[in-house]
């Protein structure tokens, strides 16, 4: 294995970690919104469509090993167009970060830092996350290696609890299928994570078992934020709405757990590391795209505009996550549905041309 | 230096590290620590005076000590908004106010006069109050009930969160939290069950505490006990009567002054705080109605996660005993409802099973040791409790649809199992889901027995 490429078992652990990002803090409070308990069936379509959207990826990659995503595009559909694409998915992504961040933010100030500054989380996020990328993609992964199964166990234990707290089943089938689509569609930023294995789809090493392995694992970070979404409407029903901390309030919830002591802390680790390793990989997918979009700048100066850009805007406009979210319902479902539903549909006829262009 | 600068530039990671510890930790050594700078408030008070919010905090502030003591301070302080009178009490303390570790909030029934969501609202949603913290109603200020809170800590070991957390688990329909209340405010049916612990004077069953307020009178020959004005001060509405209890102080002249000169006096009062079980109910986030400890069983004879209950029958005669009175306790229930429409009425049928021991007999005929056994049934006591549970659920369900207040979930149970039943249903009634409940035909099979 070559020192710059990931193993499929990293990958997989990648897909499954980045699967978590904007889903489990504030988003079901969000689609309560518009769907009620019907949200379920939101969060299980558009999943099986990001499922559809990792076997396009494993196809291209299979009809294109040794090829990057960029190559790829400039083949088929010419540099203008492909330059095109990446600069949108480098605009998507920032966005992204900025979401992941600002929800993060908000979530850790009012769980632990009540009294922590702007400035302080501004100053650990980037330090930690430029340092990363600059290390490079295996380094990033293999700390994700290290660390998934005590994510995954943290994670596990807050559903967990959460059963000591369930209510009663939500009400089902209560809004009609327009809401839901609605709904889905208005929160579309909040998925399309799996982009980012398009964009170092160069750095990974994919066989047909390691296929298998992150369709395993894919399929089981997809039942665990299911789950999630059942205990959350079960749990709070007509005040879904009221909670923007998932995660965390599904176990704070009862009485019975707050004589021991903050239970949450569970939680607060887990969504620590979830969003530390998000907005890595983002801002690592960021300067993949930047690399592209221009070829005579390192990486350095990827990361430089990028804390730029990250710094002016949310210390000259005070973006809050409210207004991140506002921004994201109005305009970006529009760039999310063809970044990530009509790129890789546009991909996949690329693959049915035969296996001409493989290794080309 | 060059040795380390390389490392550092082969691994920046170490750099980060680095930076970060320069950074934070100088600023994390100087740093006062939290419990200097922070009031970690245990409960929480709301009350409505004339037209101001007045906030009582149960504040738990740390002294560095040897001994195993906690210092709870009483601070409240008013403003026109709920916000502003936490401003002011974080001012008067001169620490940041954190609800984290608050486990009640207490709200006055003069409070309730008028919809407290909007009061709640800021505290949930902006001040971090655990929304698992336990709400509950007093008669009197909730200033008044966290001070005898205060005094009750300092006086015994009974704290206010394992009176709650027990009241809660065997007492109350459901956990009546801050989540639960908004549940029901939210609910189709916009009713909610908060818990109702109120203080009285007196020897009144319940955990008492004496208090010797010190009131220094401006002169003009004032004695006699009224003096304890002070305590119910601002009183109206429902709870005038309860605070009317409170004024009864004894008092105890302590000095003989001449008339012009200023007076002080001893007024020793017994308080007691008493929790009955009772509840009130909360309609569109203000006070409906009170429910008696009664009442709120005959709900809970529906609700399988409530035992315990004592059934008590009088004038009990059978084969061994003879105008007897008979004490059982039910262990466990068991409940198989079912749901259904019959000629398009919604019918409940609940069969609970009780499962019952003898507790007490008063009234044995002879043989006193084999009619003693706690399994003893026999065909009169099972009538007589099939009676009682019935007509407590009775009583119970019409207190509720008199109040139009469905806290037992009827029409949302309904909804979920048979919706387009209940939707054509609520269509050719009212159309409104609190008139529901009083069209549901309630069928309760009850079968005893023994443990």
């Amino acid at each position: 294995m070559s020192t710059k490429t990931i193993s499929p078992r990293q990958t997989a652990v990648l897909a499954s970690i980045m699967l978590f990002a904007n889903k489990i803090l504030v988003l079901p409070s969000l689609l309560y919104n518009f769907a009620k308990a019907d949200s379920i069936f939101i969060i299980i379509l558009i999943l099986l469509a990001e499922m559809g959207v990792l076997f396009v990826f494993f196809r291209l990659k299979r009809n294109f090993p040794n090829m990057s995503f960029y190559q790829i595009l400039a083949t088929k559909l010419g540099v203008f167009v492909a330059k095109t694409f990446y600069f949108f998915i480098l605009t998507y992504i920032f966005y992204k970060i900025l979401l992941v961040y600002n929800v993060s933010y908000m979530y850790f100030r009012v769980q632990v830092y009540l009294d922590a500054t702007f400035y302080i989380f501004v100053f650990v996020f980037l330090l930690v996350c430029n340092t990363s990328v600059f290390r490079g993609l295996r380094p990033i992964a293999r700390c994700m290696e290290f660390f998934y199964f005590f994510i995954i166990a943290c994670f596990v234990f807050c559903l967990l609890l959460s059963i000591a707290n369930f209510n009663k089943f939500p009400i089902v089938f209560d809004t009609s299928i327009k809401n839901i689509f609605l709904g889905g569609f208005k929160h579309l930023f909040c998925f399309g994570d799996f982009i980012v294995l398009f964009l170092i789809m160069d750095k990974i090493e994919l066989t047909k078992k390691g296929q298998w392995q992150i369709f395993r694992y894919v399929s089981f970070a997809m039942v665990l934020i299911v789950v999630l979404y059942i205990m959350f409407y079960s749990i709070f029903n007509y005040t879904s709405f009221v909670h923007k901390n998932a995660v965390s309030d599904i176990i704070t919830f009862s009485y019975r757990f707050t004589d021991l002591g903050r239970l949450d802390m569970v939680a607060i680790i887990t969504v620590m590391f979830l969003s530390l390793f998000q907005i890595s990989v983002g801002v690592y997918a960021f300067c993949e795209c930047f690399k592209q979009l221009f070829p005579k700048l390192d990486l350095f100066y990827g990361v430089i505009t990028f804390d730029l850009i990250f710094l002016s805007l949310i210390l000259l406009s005070s973006l809050d996550y409210l207004q991140v979210i506002n921004l994201g319902t109005l305009i970006v479902p529009y760039f999310a549905i063809v970044l990530q539903y009509v790129l890789p549909l546009i991909c996949l006829l690329f693959t049915f041309g035969g296996r001409n262009e493989k290794d080309s | 230096m060059k040795k380390i600068l390389d490392a550092i530039k082969k691994t920046p990671m170490l750099l980060a590290l680095v930076v970060i510890a320069l950074g934070f930790f100088p600023r994390a050594i100087i740093a006062p620590s939290e419990s200097a700078t922070n009031a970690i408030v245990t409960a929480v008070g709301l009350d409505k005076v004339e037209d101001n919010y007045e906030v009582t905090l149960l504040t738990f502030l740390s002294h560095p000590n040897q001994s195993y003591s906690e210092q709870y301070e009483v601070i409240s302080s008013s403003a026109p908004s709920v916000s502003e009178a936490f401003t002011n009490a974080s001012l008067q303390i001169g620490k940041t106010i954190s609800l984290f570790h608050t486990h009640t909030a207490i709200v006055s029934e003069d409070m309730l006069q008028e919809d407290i969501v909007n009061s709640l609202d800021y505290l949930a949603r902006i001040a971090s109050l655990p929304q698992s913290c336990v709400l509950i109603s007093t008669n009197v200020t909730s200033k008044q009930f966290l001070e005898f809170v205060q005094e009750l800590d300092r006086e015994s070991d009974i704290n206010l969160e394992d009176l709650l957390f027990y009241t809660s688990n065997y007492m109350f329909w459901k956990f009546t939290t801050i989540n639960s209340f908004y549940e029901g405010y939210y609910s189709p049916v916009h009713s909610s069950i908060l818990g109702h612990l109120t203080i009285q004077q007196g020897d009144v069953n319940g955990i008492p505490i004496t208090k010797i307020d010190n009131v220094t009178g401006a002169g003009g020959g004032q004695s006699g006990g009224s003096g304890g004005g002070e305590e119910s001060g601002g009183q109206s509405g429902s709870s005038s009567q309860a605070t009317g209890a409170m004024e009864q102080t004894t008092g105890k002249e302590s000095s003989n002054q001449s008339e012009g000169e200023p007076t002080t006096q001893n007024n020793t009062k017994q308080l007691e705080i008493i929790n009955d079980g009772s509840c009130i109910l909360i309609k569109d986030g203000k006070l409906q109605s009170h429910m008696s400890k009664e009442q709120l069983r005959g709900l809970n004879w529906l609700n399988s996660a409530i035992s315990g209950a004592v059934l008590t029958l009088e004038n009990v005669s059978d084969e061994n005993f003879d105008n007897a009175k008979l004490i059982y306790k039910v262990q466990r229930e068991q409940i198989l409802d079912r749901i259904e429409y019959e000629n398009g009425i919604p019918v409940y049928t609940a069969n609970l099973k009780l499962y019952i021991s003898l507790l007490e007999a008063n009234g044995a005929k002879e043989d006193v040791s084999k009619t003693k056994e706690p399994s003893y049934i026999s065909d009169r006591v099972r009538e007589m409790i099939e009676k009682q549970v019935k007509s407590e659920i009775n009583s119970s369900l019409n207190f509720l649809i008199e109040n139009r207040a469905d806290t037992i979930d009827m029409y949302e149970r309904f909804y979920q199992s048979k919706r387009s039943e209940t939707k054509q249903f609520l269509k050719s009634i009212s159309g409104q889901p609190e008139d529901f409940l009083e069209n549901v035909v309630f069928k309760v099979i009850v079968s005893i027995f023994p443990v």
